[in-house]
C-alpha cells in the first residue's frame, strides 16, 4: 500500500460524488480536505475510513488523531493509513 | 377670617378625633412623621399588595352598602358617611368591573352594573349629572357628567346592553353643546371657571366617538386638548387653571394634576398623537424626579414646581398610574420603579391593624397624614379607587412566584442568584461565571429594549458556539421577546425567509457571521437593528448598509437589570421545520411550554450545579434548549466543545469531565464505528440522553459499555411537543425493543397521548395509527401559519374540546411501551433532523422543469444512519444534470437535505394507483 494506492481507492470511492460536485479527480491534491470541501460530511468521511481500513487491512487508532492532525486531508489520510501500516 | 376659621376647625377636629374609635390613625401617622417616614418604608410583595387590593375592594363595596342608593360615599372620622357622589360612583364602576373579571367575582361586577342604572336613574333631562354629593342638588358639572360616561361604557363594553351606550351618548351630546368656541368649558363647570383637568373628560368623549363613530365627539375632545397645550401648559410642563379651586390655581393639588396628566396621555395613546404624549410627559418627569430625589411627593405645586403641604393620596395614585402607562409605552423602566414604590408607600399607610371598623378598613385616606389640608380625617372613595387601579395595573407587571416559575428566562436568573460565582459556560478555553454571562447579557437585552421596536415580539440570533450567541440568547429572552436561531450554514434564502416570517427587527451577531450578514443584507432590503457585541470599529461595514442600525461593542454599557414583563403565553423561541409545500413551518413554542419540560426534567433526574453539560446541537435545533436550560436550572456548567467537530467527541467528554451528555444517536454509532466507545472510556458520564432519530439497540449498549456509570436514556418527541414529551431508560436485560430499534419508552406522565387510526378514531393498545399529543408542552400551533396548524391540530371525538397535536408518526404500543415504526406522511429524519421529502422534490422540480421527481431516504447498512436519494425523470428535451441540481439545492436547502444522490432516470415507476414507486426505486437502484 502506498499513497498512490490510497489516492486511487479514494478517487474510485467518491466517483459519483466528484461527478456531482464537478470535481476533476486531479484536482484532489495533498491538502485538499473531504470535510471542510463539503464533499463528505464526517458520518460519510467515517464510513469512507472504515472502508478503507478493510481494504488494506489496516486498524487506525483513532483515539491518538490530534485536532491540529488535518486527518481529512488527502496527505492527512496517507499519513494515518502509511504510520498504522 | 379664613385663617382663624381653618384654626378653628383644626383644632376642633384633632380634639374630637380623639374621642372616636378610629384615633388610632392620629397616633399611627404621628408615630410614622417622627419615624421618617416614607424614607424606612420596606417594599410590599406582590401577595402583600394583592390582600390591600382585596381590602380596599371591600371597602369600596362597604361604601355602597351603606348608601341609601347604589351609588359610593365617603367616610369621615367625625362626620361620619356622607351621601353618594354621582361623579366618583361613575368611574368607580370600571374599577370595580375589572377587579370582578380578575377575580372571577361576579357579584362585584353586579354591584357595579346596579351604580350604572342608579346613575341612569338620577341622569338630568338635559343628558349631564349634578356635581357633588346627591344629597346637594347642584346643577349639572361638565368633569363630573364626563367621569359617569366612564363608568356607562364599562358597563355596555361588558353585556352590550343599549341603555348605557344611549345614556352615555345623551350626556356626551350635552357635553358638546356645553363647550364654548375656545375649547374649554366654563358654563357648567365648577364655580363657571374653565378648567385644565377637563383633559379628563376629553377620554370619555374620545371612547363615544370610537363606539358611536359620530366625529362630533372626536372634534369637541380635540379642541378641548388643543387648547389645553396651546393655551395653559407652561414650557416647563406647568399647567394654569389647574386647581378645583379659583384662589388657589397658582399652586394646584396634585389630584387635579394628575387628572389633567392622564387625559392628555389616554388620550395620546389613543389618538396616536405625540403632542400630547409629550405634553403629558413633561410634568409627569418632573413628578418623579421630585419623588426620585424626596421619597415623597407634595400635596400641591406651584408654577416653579415649589411643592407645598402634605401627600396628597389620591394624587400620589394617580401620578402612578400615569407613571405606569408611560413605561408600558417605552418610556423607561425608572417609571415603573417609582410607580412600585410609590404603591408600597400607599399599602404602608393603608394597612392597619386587624380588629379595625368595616368603615375604615381597607381605605386610603385623603391626605397622609390624616391631618393633612386634603379632606382631613376623611377617607374619600376616589383615593382609594385610584389606590385599587394603581395596585391592579402594578399587578399586570409583577409576576406571581408561579407566574416567575413559567418564565425561561427567570430559570437562569434564578441560578444567578443563587450561585454567582459559579462557571456557567466554558468556550474557547475560557470559563464564564453566572455572574459574568448575566451582566454580558443584560448590555445585550438593554440595549434591545432601547432600540427594538415593542411590538416586536422577536429578535434574531446569528451565529457559532460562541460566548455571544448564548448572552444573545439571554439577552433576547430579558429583553422579553422570543429569540429565532438562525444558522450561517444554512443557504443565504432560506435565512431571509426566516427573518420575514418571523418579523423580526434585531439581529445579534458576533464576528465571525458578519460576512454571512453582508450577503443577507445584499440580497435583501431589510432595514435591521444589529447588535455585534464583540466588535469594536465596522465603520467600513456599516457605511455600506445605510438604511440598518448597528450598535457595537461600545453601545452595549447599560448593565441594569432589565425588568422581565413576558408572560408564560409568551414565545420563548422561534424554530423552523421543514415543510411539505417548499416552506418552512415556524414553530413557536411559550414560556409554558418549556418550562413544563424543564419542570419534568429536574423532577425526574438528578442534575445539580456540580454538573457540565455536553452542547452538541446547532441552535437552530431545538434539542439545543435542553443543553442550554436544564444546564443553567440546574446550576451547572455549560462546556461547548472546543472545535465543533464530531470527530474528537470522545476526547471532548474526557477531557472536560462531561456528566450530562446529549446527542443524536447518529454520533454514538459514529464513535462507535471509530471505536472510540471502549469500555469505561467516559467515567465521568452520570447521564446519556438520545433524541431526534431511532436509536438502535445495539449502539444503545455500546454506549453503555462506555458509560458505564451513565444512566442510557433514549427520549422521543416532536419541536410541536417541545424537546422531549417520552422517555425510555436503558436496562441491563430486556430491553423492549421492536426490529432492533429501541422503545420510546413510556409518554411523560404530565402529558396527555392517544394513537388513532385515518378516520380520527382512537386506538387499543397493539394497533399501529398515528401518535396524538396534548398537554402544557404542546404547542397552540404555527406561528401566522392557520392553513399548516389546521392539517396538525385537531380535534378527537370523544376526547373533548381541547386540541390535539397530530405528529403523522406511526406508532404501536406494546406491554405499555411505545414503538416508532415510521412515518405517516413524507418526513424522514436525517442525522436527527427533520426532513420533508416533498420540500426536496419541489425544489428539484423547479429548477429541473421535471414532474416526475421522488426522494427517498435510505440506511443502507441498516444501522439508522439515513441518506437522502433523489430520482427525476427529466422532460422532453431537457439536459438537466445532476450537479446542476444538487447546486439548485444548495441554493435553497440547508446542508443535511441535500441529496446523497441524484438519479436521472428514464421512467418513473408507477405503483397500482398510479403512484410513484419510491419501494421499486429503492430496490432497483440503492440495493
Amino acid at each position: 500500500m502506498n499513497a498512490a494506492e490510497i489516492k486511487n481507492y479514494i478517487i474510485e470511492n467518491l466517483k459519483d460524488k466528484l461527478k456531482q460536485f464537478e470535481i476533476n479527480s486531479n484536482e484532489i491534491k495533498k491538502d485538499f480536505d473531504f470535510v471542510q470541501s463539503g464533499l463528505l460530511d464526517s458520518m460519510a468521511f467515517v464510513e469512507m475510513i472504515a472502508g478503507m481500513e478493510q481494504h488494506f487491512n489496516i486498524e487506525i487508532d483513532f483515539e491518538k488523531i490530534d485536532e491540529d492532525d488535518g486527518f481529512t486531508t488527502l496527505s492527512g489520510i496517507n499519513e494515518l493509513f502509511l504510520k498504522a501500516k | 377670617m379664613g385663617l382663624i376659621n381653618s384654626l378653628y376647625l383644626y383644632s376642633k377636629y384633632i380634639s374630637l378625633s380623639m374621642f372616636q374609635k378610629e384615633r388610632g390613625f392620629v397616633f399611627r401617622d404621628f408615630s410614622y412623621l417622627i419615624s421618617s417616614f416614607p424614607k424606612s418604608i420596606n417594599k410590599y410583595s406582590a401577595k402583600g399588595k394583592k390582600e390591600a387590593t382585596e381590602n380596599a375592594v371591600n371597602w369600596l363595596l362597604h361604601s355602597q352598602k351603606m348608601m341609601k342608593d347604589q351609588g359610593f360615599g365617603s367616610y369621615h372620622i367625625i362626620n361620619k358617611w356622607s351621601s353618594s357622589y354621582p361623579e366618583t360612583s361613575g368611574y368607580i364602576i370600571p374599577t370595580l368591573i375589572e377587579f370582578g373579571e380578575k377575580t372571577n367575582n361576579q357579584t362585584i361586577i353586579e354591584k357595579a352594573i346596579s351604580a350604572a342604572d342608579w346613575l341612569i336613574k338620577i341622569q338630568k333631562e338635559s343628558g349631564g349629572w349634578q356635581g357633588g354629593r346627591v344629597e346637594d342638588d347642584n346643577p349639572e358639572i361638565v368633569f363630573n357628567t364626563g367621569q359617569i360616561i366612564r363608568g356607562l361604557l364599562a358597563v355596555y363594553n361588558l353585556n352590550k346592553e343599549k341603555k348605557y351606550l344611549n345614556s352615555a351618548i345623551k350626556a356626551a351630546d350635552w357635553l358638546c353643546s356645553v363647550q364654548s368656541d375656545e375649547g374649554f368649558w366654563k358654563k357648567n363647570a365648577l364655580m363657571n371657571r374653565e378648567r385644565v383637568y377637563d383633559s379628563y373628560v376629553d377620554v370619555p368623549l374620545i371612547l363615544v366617538y370610537l363606539l358611536s363613530s359620530e366625529k362630533k365627539y372626536l372634534v369637541a375632545a380635540r379642541k378641548n386638548l388643543d387648547w389645553i397645550i396651546n393655551k395653559k401648559q407652561k414650557p416647563n410642563g406647568w399647567f394654569e387653571d389647574c386647581d378645583n379651586t379659583i384662589k388657589n390655581n397658582d399652586r394646584p393639588i396634585l389630584h387635579t394634576i394628575s387628572y389633567t396628566i392622564d387625559g392628555l396621555l389616554d388620550s395620546g395613546i389613543i389618538l396616536d398623537d405625540n403632542k400630547l404624549i409629550e405634553a403629558a410627559e413633561k410634568p409627569a418627569k418632573v413628578l418623579l424626579e421630585k419623588f426620585q430625589k424626596d421619597g415623597f411627593l407634595n400635596g400641591r405645586f406651584n408654577s416653579k414646581w415649589e411643592g407645598s403641604e402634605y401627600m396628597l393620596l389620591t394624587g400620589c395614585a394617580q401620578i402612578a398610574i400615569v407613571w405606569m402607562k408611560l413605561y408600558k409605552i417605552g418610556k423607561g423602566k425608572e417609571y415603573l420603579k417609582a410607580a412600585k414604590m410609590m404603591n408600597s408607600i400607599l399599602v404602608t399607610i393603608q394597612k392597619r391593624s386587624k380588629n379595625e371598623s368595616l368603615d375604615t378598613k381597607g381605605a386610603l385616606s385623603g391626605s397622609f397624614p390624616i391631618w393633612g389640608r386634603y379632606e382631613p380625617f376623611a377617607f374619600p372613595n376616589w383615593a382609594t379607587k385610584y389606590f385599587i387601579d394603581s395596585l391592579m395595573l402594578e399587578n399586570n407587571f409583577t409576576l406571581t412566584e408561579k407566574d416567575r416559575h413559567k418564565i425561561l428566562i427567570k430559570r437562569f436568573e434564578s441560578a444567578v442568584a443563587q450561585y454567582p460565582n459559579r462557571s456557567a459556560l466554558e468556550v474557547s478555553g475560557k470559563s464564564f461565571s453566572y455572574f459574568e454571562l448575566n451582566t454580558f447579557s443584560d448590555n445585550i437585552a438593554n440595549c434591545i429594549i432601547e432600540n427594538s421596536e415593542k411590538e416586536c415580539k422577536m429578535a434574531a440570533v446569528l451565529g457559532a458556539k460562541s460566548l455571544e450567541t448564548y448572552a444573545a440568547v439571554l439577552g433576547i429572552l430579558k429583553a422579553s421577546k422570543a429569540y429565532v436561531p438562525l444558522n450561517p450554514r444554512f443557504p443565504i434564502a432560506r435565512t431571509i425567509n426566516m427573518i420575514k416570517k418571523s418579523g423580526v427587527d434585531t439581529i445579534i451577531l458576533s464576528h465571525e457571521s458578519l460576512g454571512y450578514l453582508k450577503e443577507i443584507l445584499l440580497k435583501s432590503d431589510f432595514s435591521l437593528k444589529i447588535i455585534l457585541p464583540n466588535v469594536e470599529d465596522a465603520a467600513e461595514f456599516i457605511s455600506c448598509f445605510q438604511a440598518c442600525k448597528f450598535y457595537l461593542k461600545s453601545d452595549l454599557k447599560n448593565s441594569e437589570n432589565p425588568i422581565i414583563n413576558s408572560t408564560a403565553k409568551d414565545i420563548a423561541y422561534l424554530l423552523f421545520t421543514s415543510g411539505s409545500t417548499g416552506e418552512p413551518k415556524a414553530v413557536a413554542v411559550s414560556n409554558f411550554n418549556v418550562t413544563s419540560y424543564l419542570d419534568f426534567i429536574s423532577e425526574n433526574y438528578d442534575l445539580t450545579e456540580n454538573d457540565r453539560f455536553s452542547q452538541t446541537f446547532d441552535l437552530t435545533f431545538d434539542l439545543s434548549v435542553h443543553d442550554m436550560f436544564v444546564c443553567w436550572q440546574s446550576g451547572g456548567c455549560l462546556v461547548i466543545p472546543e472545535k465543533d467537530s464530531s470527530f474528537f467527541m470522545s476526547k471532548y467528554i474526557k477531557n472536560n469531565k462531561v456528566s450530562v451528555w446529549f446527542s443524536v444517536p447518529s454520533l454514538a454509532v459514529m464513535m462507535s464505528k471509530m471505536r472510540l466507545l471502549k469500555t469505561d472510556a467516559f467515567p465521568a458520564l452520570k447521564y446519556s440522553f438520545f433524541c431526534g432519530e431511532p436509536f438502535f439497540i445495539n449502539t444503545a449498549l455500546d454506549w453503555q459499555k462506555a458509560a458505564s456509570k451513565s444512566k442510557v436514556i433514549n427520549l422521543y418527541g416532536p419541536s410541536e411537543t417541545t424537546i422531549a414529551i417520552s422517555n425510555c431508560e436503558l436496562k441491563n436485560e430486556n430491553n423492549p425493543q421492536k426490529n432492533g430499534v429501541f422503545s420510546i419508552g413510556k409518554v411523560f406522565p404530565t402529558q396527555e397521548y392517544c394513537i388513532i387510526n385515518d378516520k380520527i378514531e382512537v386506538l387499543q393498545s397493539g394497533e399501529k395509527g398515528e401518535l396524538c399529543f396534548r398537554g402544557s408542552q404542546v404547542i397552540n400551533g404555527y406561528f401566522n401559519d392557520p392553513e399548516s396548524t389546521d392539517r396538525s391540530f385537531i380535534q378527537i371525538p370523544g376526547k373533548g374540546n381541547k386540541m390535539w397535536y397530530k405528529t403523522g408518526d406511526l406508532i404501536i404500543e406494546e406491554t405499555g411501551n411505545l414503538f416508532y415504526l415510521g412515518r405517516l406522511d413524507s418526513e424522514v429524519k436525517v442525522g436527527g433532523f427533520r426532513v420533508n421529502l416533498q420540500e426536496i422534490d419541489y425544489i428539484i422540480m423547479k429548477s429541473s422543469g421535471s414532474e416526475f421527481v421522488a426522494s427517498v431516504s435510505f440506511s443502507k447498512a441498516n444501522d439508522g444512519v439515513n441518506k437522502l436519494y433523489s430520482f427525476v425523470c427529466p422532460a422532453k428535451n431537457s439536459t438537466i444534470l445532476e450537479s446542476g441540481i444538487i447546486s439548485s439545492c444548495k441554493e435553497k436547502l440547508p446542508w443535511y437535505m441535500i441529496p446523497e444522490k441524484v438519479f436521472i432516470i428514464e421512467k418513473m415507476p408507477l405503483n397500482k394507483n398510479g403512484k410513484i414507486d419510491k419501494r421499486e426505486l429503492i430496490e432497483k437502484y440503492l440495493k
